[in-house]
């Protein structure tokens, strides 16, 4: 694990639940962690990133007044954003509730490998299934 | 999707912030955008709005989902940094003995040095710990913890060879009244990964001697001046300054002082509240009869004196940044370990028999007393749920909660002066997180 100040070795995350059995401590540790640090939280305190250390200005969106929108409407953007925000606290495991979770994968851009953590009851029945080479037709 | 309820705008001429305290970061528009941007959020797609504002508002946790419960993120967040095993952090007191007699020291001190059994000790638990955690922080801290630099040093080259051995990440901090830290101690200190090192000094000479004299009475000023400035090239050096009503008003003078002396852009200086805590009745701090200030008057002098040392140009505090757990006290795997091998949780209660919940002899066993501490939250108590100070705070200092006269010491000063503290900022005096969070402490 990195000490956080380096960028997430993690290309995506999903966490999906919940179901009714609570997850060990250790297993969701392990949960807690990998989440705690694609929120950027390490080590209790969170460390500064580009965006937070560079001028405050470089956030303004470039245009004064009020601009032509860029090609999207007010009923457009909202449609994205509405969209992103769904997706970004499914990834976050927040809409899910966030522990007790089922299923946390990672994959790790530099050696290009999946992490899988798997918990649940029917997990491992789930897991072989998944693996399983499909029969050809 | 709705407003963070962690948002906080203001107006500053022809441009308008919004701060999220969850995320930490701060987003300015043109004003013209303001009310735009405040209706689209609320649902009005009748305005003509900034679509990369929009966006960037989003990524800074401003604009939320409607569904986001941002008190339980919260939560999560306090538990997952409350019980992250992968890292054990001690705080160790070499020497409780000190060389300094502060009158309103919160610490009933007298000498004893940490000897060679409680260093076994020691030794034996951190390496039960080092093959299930990646990283070991140690604070140095007193009493005074340059009166043990022999133990300090011996534990220090013990940890390293231990954690390179293991794998594991080793970094220290000190706090020390400075007396002692002189250039060729600073530089033993940071052979052995001592960073950075926080040092008080309470105000110009006449006003800092009587307040924080030797043993014997004399004052330290000058030893102190000579000292930080011999170091700040060796270690991140941090001039504290406790306040109450007998030194607030000298305190541009120091800075004065300090910066005369070169020091600006060399150290950070950062102002901290002295409290009346008389809940160790040995402490010299129960007999401090100078009046202390209240929380709110300290957080008006902590902005002046903020201000005052930003335009000399020294390194000072920027916004609070979101935080998981507030300190060692609550967090499961952390301890501080008293120079006799008793252990605590937190600092402020370091010589105080009641407050021991173990010893290192037979550390973990049955009984230890962690339940207080490790059960505190801030998430039941109704004037942190409803704080925009909650993800910098985390419920701030859990022993003020639970035995402080005025409660409200336990609180970040951002909740009580969130816009002025946003406003120096975003107004350029300076940027954000220059300075690291200080080290709580008494020296
Ligand atoms: S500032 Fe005070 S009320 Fe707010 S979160 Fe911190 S301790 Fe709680």
């Amino acid at each position: 694990m990195s000490d956080g100040t380096d960028t997430s070795p993690f290309g995506r995350l999903a966490v999906r639940g919940p179901h009714a059995q609570p997850v060990p401590d250790e297993i969701g540790w392990a949960v807690d962690i990998i989440v705690a640090y694609l929120n950027g939280f390490t080590d209790g305190a969170r460390k500064a990133s580009e965006l937070q250390t560079k001028p405050i200005d470089d956030d303004a969106p470039a245009p004064q007044g009020l601009p032509a929108p860029a090609g999207r409407s007010a009923k457009e953007t909202r449609a994205k954003v509405e969209a992103g925000l769904a997706a970004m606290t499914d990834d976050l495991g927040s809409s899910a509730g966030g522990r007790p979770c089922t299923i946390v994968t990672g994959r790790l851009v530099r050696s290009g490998m999946d992490v899988v953590l798997l918990w649940g009851p029917g997990a491992a029945e789930w897991l072989e299934l998944a693996l399983k080479p499909k029969k050809k037709k | 999707m709705k407003e963070s309820r962690y948002n906080t705008w203001l107006d500053d001429g022809p441009t308008t912030y919004v701060h999220n305290g969850f995320s930490g970061r701060t987003v300015s528009m043109p004003l013209s955008q303001r009310e735009p941007t405040r209706r689209f959020i609320a649902g009005d797609d009748t305005v003509t709005i900034d679509p990369a504002l929009i966006d960037t508002l989003v990524d800074a946790r401003a604009i939320v989902a409607d569904h986001a419960d941002e008190l339980d993120l919260l939560r999560q967040r306090y538990e997952r940094t409350r019980r992250n095993r992968g890292r054990f952090h001690l705080t160790i007191v070499p020497s409780l003995g000190c060389d300094l007699d502060c009158p309103y020291c919160f610490e009933a001190k007298h000498p004893s040095l940490l000897d060679d059994d409680v260093e076994t000790s020691l030794l034996r638990l951190v390496d039960q710990k080092l093959s299930a955690v990646r990283s070991l922080g140690v604070l140095w801290y007193g009493g005074e913890p340059l009166v043990g630099l022999k133990s300090l040093l011996s534990l220090s080259d013990n940890f390293i060879a231990r954690c390179s051995a293991a794998g594991v990440a080793y970094a220290a901090e000190i706090v020390t009244n400075g007396h002692l830290l002189t250039a060729p101690t600073a530089r033993l200190l940071r052979e052995r990964r001592v960073e950075a090192a926080q040092v008080t000094i309470d105000g110009p000479p006449e006003v800092h001697d009587r307040r924080r004299p030797l043993a014997g009475g004399r004052g330290t000023f000058e030893q102190l001046l000579a000292n930080v400035t011999a170091v700040a090239g060796i270690l991140d050096v941090t001039v504290r300054v406790n306040l109450d009503t007998a030194n607030v008003g000298e305190a541009p003078r120091l800075l004065e002082i300090l910066a005369a002396a070169g020091l600006a852009g060399r150290i950070g200086v950062y102002a901290a509240q002295v409290v009346a805590t008389t809940a160790n009745p040995l402490a010299p701090s129960a007999r401090y009869a100078t009046a202390c200030l209240s929380r709110t008057g300290f957080a008006e002098a902590e902005e002046q004196f903020t201000e005052a040392a930003a335009r000399l140009g020294f390194v000072t505090a920027g916004l609070p940044e979101p935080t998981g757990a507030p300190c060692t006290a609550v967090r499961d795997n952390e301890l501080v370990i008293g120079s006799r091998g008793e252990i605590y949780k937190c600092t402020e209660t370091i010589g105080d028999p009641a407050e021991v919940i173990g010893n290192l002899r037979n550390w973990p066993q049955a009984g230890d007393r962690l339940s207080k501490w490790l059960t505190y939250d801030p998430f039941g108590d109704p004037e942190c749920r409803t704080c925009v100070a909650l993800p910098v705070c985390m419920g701030g200092c859990a022993y003020h909660a639970m035995t402080s006269a005025a409660p409200d010491t336990r609180c970040s000063t951002f909740r009580l002066r969130t816009e002025q503290q946003i406003r120096r900022v975003v107004t350029g005096r300076r940027g954000p997180s220059a300075l690291r969070s200080p080290t709580a402490g008494p020296s």
